[in-house]
């Protein structure tokens, strides 16, 4: 055997890299993460599994050719797989307690504030427009639209967004509540709202999907994908005379793009590319989004309780983002903590639902801003 | 929460009728007072008068029947506040009243009777008929919105009878269980 078969056969471990040891590294914790603490473990796990994939040395599966590749190339390069995820997304969502209480709308606006606040600190901290952009729209907390932003305005900074996105999302329980509490007293928490459960005729139901698709899509044309998509699986639902197409767009459907999607978002996470300093100011100005959007939504919580006379409890302002149904939840669990009578869950599903739209608008509304074509 | 306008001898009032839970209300005045009232009956009959137990808030010891007549619900063509009709099978009218209720609006699981707080589906019933109740202690899980609610108790008390059964579709307002006076 002469050296050369030898570097031949050992050209696996000369090839390896520190960046790619260490990127390996970040895949096992995510892996570790979606395991043992079950974060989002349905994204993180593909999403490291494809890091380790990606980053070991010479993957034929990152070659031009290679499964993950083409992945990408199917899916996340042209944003399909976000807009699949969204219809099944609809598919999954209720409107009904927003429909019952419309002024909901109003702190689903108030939620997504994080994103305009986290733009300009990402544009102070050097950031260019688009990639201020894209960060900024972490505080979306909506895995779909932050990769589907991200992959128009910056596609090399998909990796570390859809990281940030989905891993503070599942952190949604242990973000909000100490901002929450800090922001409000315990008397505002305390604050029980009378709840009337009105009908909602099924014509309405069937009508809300259609008219918001119609109405934002005229609005922010740059929305049309994500809202279209949201809303068709709304209104699949609603119809309820597709019910297998309903079934099939929240299970199979989002399963099996949930898989590529993984997959294909953890093989961008590449040594060189990956172990920046940005992506460490990313993940920081994420969680920095978080905290502004459940500041910012609980502050107009409260200027609502002011507005009606004390009788909002302003937690329920907190719920104004997408992340659904966690951050309903969170806001009932903070409302029982004080008190264990009260519920304000139906409130704050409504406020959650229109957060779930408004941060769609604000997806789209950044693109336009930014020009995207 | 509904308006009402009334106009009573050329006069005009303007009420906040606010629904609590089933047959429970607030009702904000013009002066600014808050009134807990509970609908005792409610029937559609020419001689139907309906009696609400007016409890005022700021001098809650004071309990006065009184008779406001079908006038508020016919003059101004509203609708009487809605889910009254669900009432009919609850308790005696009366039985319901003597609850004392405190000065937050209490919505879920006050007095008498423990209603539903949100529509949701009966996961699970903890207690039993007879059985001796502590304040806070959980009496039912409710599920709403695929999250799960524990329903507990406001007062210490003996479950009197038991409404529905697990798995049971509830509405907003529905009684789930009563307590022995």
């Amino acid at each position: 055997m002469n050296s050369e078969t030898i570097d031949q056969l050992l050209q696996g471990v000369s090839n390896l890299t520190w960046q790619s040891v260490v990127m390996m590294l970040v895949g096992g914790l995510l892996i570790y993460l979606a395991i043992a603490k079950e974060y989002e473990p349905l994204l993180l796990l593909p999403i490291g599994a494809g890091a380790i994939l990606a980053n070991l040395p010479l993957s034929p599966l990152v070659d031009r050719e290679g499964m993950l590749t083409v992945l990408y190339d199917i899916g996340v390069g042209n944003e399909l797989f976000p807009l699949f995820i969204f219809i099944g997304i609809g598919a999954l969502t209720d409107f009904g307690p927003l429909l019952e209480n419309p002024k909901m709308v109003l702190l689903g606006a108030a939620g997504q504030f994080g994103i305009f606040l986290t733009l300009l600190l990402a544009l102070l901290l050097g950031f260019t427009r688009e990639q201020a952009a894209s960060i900024g729209i972490i505080g979306a907390i909506d895995g779909p639209t932050s990769i589907y932003v991200s992959g128009v305005l910056a596609p090399d900074l998909v990796g570390p967004i859809t990281v940030a996105a989905y891993s503070y999302m599942s952190l949604v329980p242990l973000i909000m509540p100490p901002v929450m509490r800090l922001l409000t007293t315990k008397k505002e928490r305390a604050i029980r709202m009378p709840y009337t459960q009105r009908e909602i005729t099924q014509r309405t139901r069937i009508l809300f999907p259609i008219i918001v698709t119609v109405v934002v899509g005229i609005a922010v044309p740059f929305a049309t994908p994500l809202i279209g998509c949201l809303m068709l699986g709304n209104l699949m639902r609603e119809s309820k005379v597709v019910e297998r197409l309903t079934h099939a767009s929240s299970n199979e459907l989002a399963n099996v793009v949930t898989l590529f999607l993984g997959l294909a978002i953890g093989s961008t996470m590449v040594g060189e590319r990956f172990l920046q300093p940005s992506t460490l100011l990313i993940l920081g100005l994420g969680l920095v989004a978080f905290f502004l959007d459940t500041a910012t939504g609980v502050l107009f919580g409260k200027l609502m309780n002011l507005l009606s006379g004390g009788r909002f409890n302003p937690l329920i302002g907190a719920a104004g983002i997408s992340a659904f149904p966690m951050a309903a939840r969170v806001v009932q669990k903070e409302a029982s903590r004080e008190d264990f009578s009260n519920f304000v869950l139906m409130h704050a599903m409504g406020a959650n639902a229109a957060g779930q739209v408004a941060s769609v608008i604000a997806g789209g509304v950044l693109l336009a801003l930014m020009g995207a074509g | 929460m509904r308006r009402y306008t009334l106009r009573i001898n050329d006069t005009e009032h303007v009420l906040d009728v606010e629904e609590l839970a089933a047959g429970t209300f607030n009702v904000h005045l013009e002066d600014g007072r808050l009134i807990d009232v509970v609908l005792t009956d409610h029937q559609d009959l020419a001689q139907a008068v309906i009696t609400p137990q007016i409890t005022p808030q700021i001098t809650s010891q004071i309990t006065s029947q009184v008779e406001t007549g079908p006038v508020p619900t016919r003059s101004t063509g509203a609708r009487p506040p809605a889910s009254t009709g669900r009432r009919e099978q609850g308790p005696p009218a009366g039985a319901v009243t003597s609850a004392r209720r405190s000065a937050t609006p209490r919505g879920g699981a006050g007095g008498q009777q423990l209603t539903a707080p949100m529509p949701g589906v009966i996961l699970g019933i903890e207690v039993a008929v007879g059985a001796l109740v502590e304040k806070g202690q959980t009496l039912m899980v409710l599920e709403a919105m695929k999250m799960k609610n524990e329903l507990k108790a406001e007062r210490d008390g003996t479950v009197a009878a038991i409404l529905v059964n697990t798995g049971d579709q509830v509405k907003h307002g529905d009684p789930l269980l009563e307590f022995e006076g």
